[in-house]
């Protein structure tokens, strides 16, 4: 038999996930509570189309750029000593690439045009 | 005392029907636990169904008459500006992009060639205004990468190569079912991708967009000139906010030129100053550079923003509601806005429409907008 302790530490939890959906529908937001991973360093961008790579200071633009590709692979790349860890494509040859780096990747996926 | 009392009140009664003080707390705490499990479903179903946009009513079917007039009074002040507002054509967002009436769909790139007719399809099915349905075939930038090649706009270099690229474009597009391509690129150089622009000369990507759009715009598939007022190529400062760039003369030469050819121009998000002023605004929330574009190039086509959700834009605003209304106010007629979450898209439709009705924004200028997309679309619109 389940002792009335268990019973209230069970209504006490049921009832603050009531409270939080009841909050989401509404559309109140509650203040995040903080990261679960912290990237070092600056968001980087490169374009690369046919032997060109340059760095893209829009981030914002690149993120939109990035997700009308078909997909964003893992890969590794260097640029100006800088590790670049995704890259988002459509297609092989001669296509335009956009390389993130972790920061800039987790980023993009944060922004709304990009949420799936 | 009084509690003691109650308490051993209550041990009696409970001594008499057989059934223990703690057995009652349990029996209370299971049926509250029943109350609150059924709660959480019930809010967490509801939450679900408003995330994937299923709590959007449908709007009323819009209806056409013979010979595809339809009556501009006959729409809802929400349903003529949902037809303003280009969105990403997810299949998970079908529904509710259907049931709001929305303007257009703007498809990304997909793996197959079958899947845009199949997409498309499911997208138009049933709606008596056809979506637009646009992609940004454009420069070098293609969303058909994955299965077919086109050249690269810098790679081409005659006004019959360029008029051959736009009709080879144009008929692809329009055997998927793709009605409006973002292209071609008229922005002087690009410094980028490298491969966006035809050249850095005015007089060379005046006269390539030119034949390019009549190419397209032959097979049946709107051409968008962009990035207006130009630049958008070439400058290089960091804008994780918004970026300012002063317009010369020969930055405005292709609009000026393919002004009575091109159906759609697109305007970007810089602070421009120079030959086009925007007064300290994005170009896509002035109404000086949309008036601009109208006025001095003599342009009558449809005037598209750059997608708003890109923070620089946003970020100018402090808040979403404050961009909508400076975005529709400006006179633009189409509104790209890719944010995945249909509730903010109601959301949207619903905060203008109030803007519209408390006179901040005139309802004049969404009915002109309206009657050039429904015109756009191959309607005949009557006002009356």
């Amino acid at each position: 038999m389940v002792s009335s302790r268990v019973w209230f530490i069970l209504n006490v939890s049921l009832f603050f996930v009531t409270m939080l959906l009841l909050l989401n529908f509404f559309g109140v937001s509650v203040p995040s509570l903080g990261k679960g991973w912290y990237y070092r360093g600056d968001p980087l961008c490169v374009v690369r189309w046919n032997g060109y790579a340059d760095q893209w200071d829009d981030l914002n633009a690149c993120c939109l750029y990035a997700r009308q590709q078909l997909q964003c692979a893992d890969a590794e790349l260097e640029y100006n000593s800088q590790p670049l860890t995704k890259v988002c494509r459509t297609g092989t040859g001669k296509v335009v690439e956009y390389w993130l780096n972790a920061k800039a990747y987790a980023y993009c996926r944060g922004q709304p045009i990009w949420r799936s | 005392m009084m509690r003691k009392k109650n308490l051993k009140r209550l041990n009696a009664n409970s001594r008499l029907s057989g059934v223990s003080v703690e057995q009652r707390v349990n029996l209370l705490q299971k049926r509250i636990f029943m109350v609150l499990l059924v709660m959480v479903l019930f809010l967490g179903l509801l939450t679900v169904a408003r995330a994937r946009g299923l709590l959007i009513l449908p709007q009323p079917t819009v209806i056409v008459d013979e010979g595809n007039i339809i009556y501009l009074d006959s729409l809802t002040l929400e349903q003529k500006i949902a037809q303003m507002v280009v969105v990403h054509g997810a299949p998970w967002n079908l529904k509710p992009w259907k049931a709001l009436q929305l303007g257009g769909i703007h498809l990304f790139a997909l793996e197959k060639k079958e899947l845009y007719p199949e997409t498309i399809e499911q997208f138009q099915e049933g709606m008596t205004i056809p979506f637009f349905v646009s992609v940004d075939l454009e420069g070098c930038l293609n969303p058909f990468g994955n299965f077919k090649n086109f050249t690269a706009a810098v790679d081409i270099h005659s006004v019959g190569a360029a008029y051959e690229k736009g009709v080879e474009e144009g008929r692809y597009l329009h055997s998927l079912g793709v009605s409006h391509n973002f292209a071609p690129v008229v922005d002087l150089g690009d410094l980028l991708w490298h491969c966006r622009s035809f050249s850095d000369n005015e007089t060379v990507v005046a006269e390539l967009a030119e034949a390019y759009i009549l190419g397209l715009q032959k097979e049946g598939v709107i051409a968008t000139a962009k990035h207006y007022p130009g630049k958008t190529l070439v400058v290089r400062d960091s804008h994780t906010s918004l970026v300012a760039a002063v317009i010369e003369n020969r930055d405005l030469l292709p609009y000026q030129e393919v002004a009575d050819s091109v159906k759609a121009v697109m305007v970007s998000h810089l602070v421009t100053s120079g030959a086009v002023n925007s007064q300290g605004l994005p170009s896509t929330v002035s109404g000086e550079v949309v008036q601009k574009l109208e006025l001095e190039s003599g342009y009558q086509g449809l005037i598209v923003t750059d997608e708003v959700m890109m923070a620089g834009l946003r970020s100018y605003y402090s808040s979403l509601d404050e961009m909508y209304l400076a975005v529709f106010a400006a006179g633009n007629d189409v509104i790209l806005n890719f944010n995945e979450d249909p509730t903010e898209m109601e959301r949207m439709i619903t905060v203008v429409a109030d803007a519209v009705r408390d006179g901040q924004i005139a309802e004049k200028s969404i009915d002109r907008s309206v009657q050039k997309i429904l015109k756009a679309k191959g309607f005949v619109v009557v006002v009356e």
